[in-house]
């Protein structure tokens, strides 16, 4: 599913975020990427993702090669995957079933369907009775869970969260782990990236740890 | 486009106009005051054209006549006369006519006229022609050839006004085009500036499009379409304004024009040029949007991947 062959990242030309890093993530797998700040966990996940690109070595995502991948096919590959943000990014002034429909609408999904898919994934968040809520109104944990849901509209083969419970409380964050697990075992393949230990240590999930860019555990 | 999309790009049009309502209408009443100046040269220019035709239409060729004309002379003047191309007719005017002519400009006042003894007047030709055959080189080139002819002491058509007044027409026409130019270049800045402005506050939006897969066409295309309608509507409320302002000139200077040019001919613009100025609105506000969303795509792309 994720191929990384010797990929080096650097920022203002002397800032290396990423150095000689390798790793794999296999289809239908859960992964943690782990790691002090600054260790180059959300620069991988941009490269995945390509929002960034490698100055050297190659990625390769849903069979797709990132680093030579041609602006004009980014929006492919972004409908293939599913993206979760520490800070949710969602529209706050939208309710939660149009922050959720938004991301269907923008493919060109008709109208019947982006409501059932919509209104599947909300019963499936347990946000059923925010549905005409706006995003900003929600409490942080909802507003995860919204963007968990947008993440999983598109049915992605693979689901990427960038720090998912930094805003949450532990109540909360196993909530949303739990929203995780439940995709993992729907046959999604899951890269998390968190610095959270104590949601680590309870985990038998495989963890690939990042220090100053580079592999140092797996 | 499918039905999907034509109904998000719909709705964010809508969404971002409301959000944004007094923004687009100041750029809307800026964009009308540039069309409404741009437009009155044309009107300004259109008028003058009228003016020209209708005053070229009353011209004619006047051929004076030597006193000492003999009668087979003045014969061959008629038949060469009767050849010009483009003749619509030609008035004989004897000399006692001519007086005759000249004393009945004066009904009030006869004493200026019944002292003198001797008619100065020549007798005359009055030719008209038809209005393709008024260009100025026609003209100089028949008053060259009626010229070698024996028996006619001058020819005249009036060639001065008219060049004053195709210099001045001339004037107006480079005024129109570098203005008009200044004023497109002028349009298109303001449309960017107001849609730069509207893509500032819709950046988290974007990024969103981004990140769950639009493509950059999707993202741009509610953009493009605000662009077009604020052009298209600043060129109607454009066009609204000079309308009045014709109303309002012609209400009031009318009479005045009429006592210097007789019946004037004036019109507003042509539907020609009322359709040209709708679509240039149209392209000039596509062309703004498309100047400052190409710029912040480049600048939300930038590090990410490649053109």
């Amino acid at each position: 599913m994720i191929r990384v062959f010797d990929v080096y990242k650097t920022y203002d030309k002397h800032t290396s975020a990423l150095a000689a890093l390798s790793l794999h993530v296999d289809q239908g797998e859960m992964v943690f990427l782990t790691g002090p700040s600054g260790a180059g966990k959300t620069t991988l996940l941009r490269l995945l993702y390509g929002a960034e690109r490698p100055e050297r070595g190659q990625i390769i995502v849903n069979g797709r090669n990132i680093a030579r991948l041609q602006r004009r096919h980014l929006p492919e590959l972004r409908r293939s995957l599913g993206l979760v943000f520490q800070d949710f990014k969602l529209l706050p002034d939208r309710t939660a079933f149009d922050n959720i429909a938004f991301a269907l609408r923008a493919v060109g999904a008709p109208s019947r369907e982006i409501r059932q898919r919509v209104t599947r994934l909300l019963y499936h968040v347990g946000l059923s009775h925010q549905r005409d809520v706006p995003a900003r109104r929600l409490s942080g944990g909802e507003q995860q869970r919204v963007a968990i849901a947008r993440a999983l509209v598109n049915t992605p083969q693979l689901v990427l969260a960038d720090e998912p419970t930094g805003n949450l409380d532990p109540e909360m964050t196993r909530e949303i782990m739990q929203l995780f697990v439940q995709m993992h075992q729907h046959g999604t393949t899951v890269l998390i990236a968190t610095h959270d230990q104590t949601l680590l240590s309870h985990t038998d999930y495989r963890v690939l740890t990042l220090r100053s860019g580079r592999l140092v555990g797996r | 486009m499918d039905a999907g999309r034509l109904v998000y790009v719909v709705r964010e049009v809508q969404l971002t106009l409301l959000q944004h309502r007094r923004l687009h209408v100041i750029a809307v009443l800026i964009l009308s005051v540039a069309v409404a100046i741009l437009t009155l040269f044309l009107l300004v220019m259109f008028n003058a054209r009228l003016v020209l035709q209708e005053l070229g239409a009353q011209a004619k060729v006047i051929v004076f006549l030597d006193d000492a004309i003999q009668p087979e002379q003045r014969q061959s003047i008629e038949t060469a006369l009767n050849r010009i191309a483009g003749l619509q007719a030609v008035r004989y005017i004897s000399k006692a006519q001519a007086w005759q002519d000249f004393t009945s400009w004066f009904p009030e006042s006869p004493q200026l006229v019944e002292g003198l003894d001797l008619n100065p007047l020549p007798a005359s030709y009055v030719v008209n022609l038809a209005p393709d055959a008024q260009s100025d080189t026609v003209l100089h080139t028949l008053q060259q050839r009626l010229s070698r002819l024996t028996g006619i002491g001058e020819v005249e058509y009036g060639t001065k006004w008219r060049r004053g007044f195709r210099t001045v027409l001339q004037g107006v026409r480079w005024m129109s085009l570098v203005g008009g130019v200044a004023l497109g270049v002028g349009i298109v800045f303001i449309m960017a500036n107001t849609m730069r402005l509207t893509l500032y506050t819709r950046l988290h939006d974007i990024e969103i499009m981004q990140l769950v897969g639009a493509t950059e066409r999707l993202i741009s295309a509610p953009f493009l379409l605000i662009g077009m309608i604020q052009g298209l509507v600043g060129a109607l409320v454009g066009l609204g304004l000079l309308f009045g302002l014709y109303h309002t000139m012609l209400s009031a200077l009318g009479e005045l024009l009429s006592e210097i040019i007789g019946p004037h001919p004036f019109r507003f613009l042509p539907w020609q040029a009322i359709g040209g100025t709708l679509i240039g609105g149209l392209v000039l506000g596509y062309l703004g949007s498309a100047l400052a969303l190409n710029r912040m795509l480049r600048l939300l792309g930038a590090g990410s991947m490649p053109h």
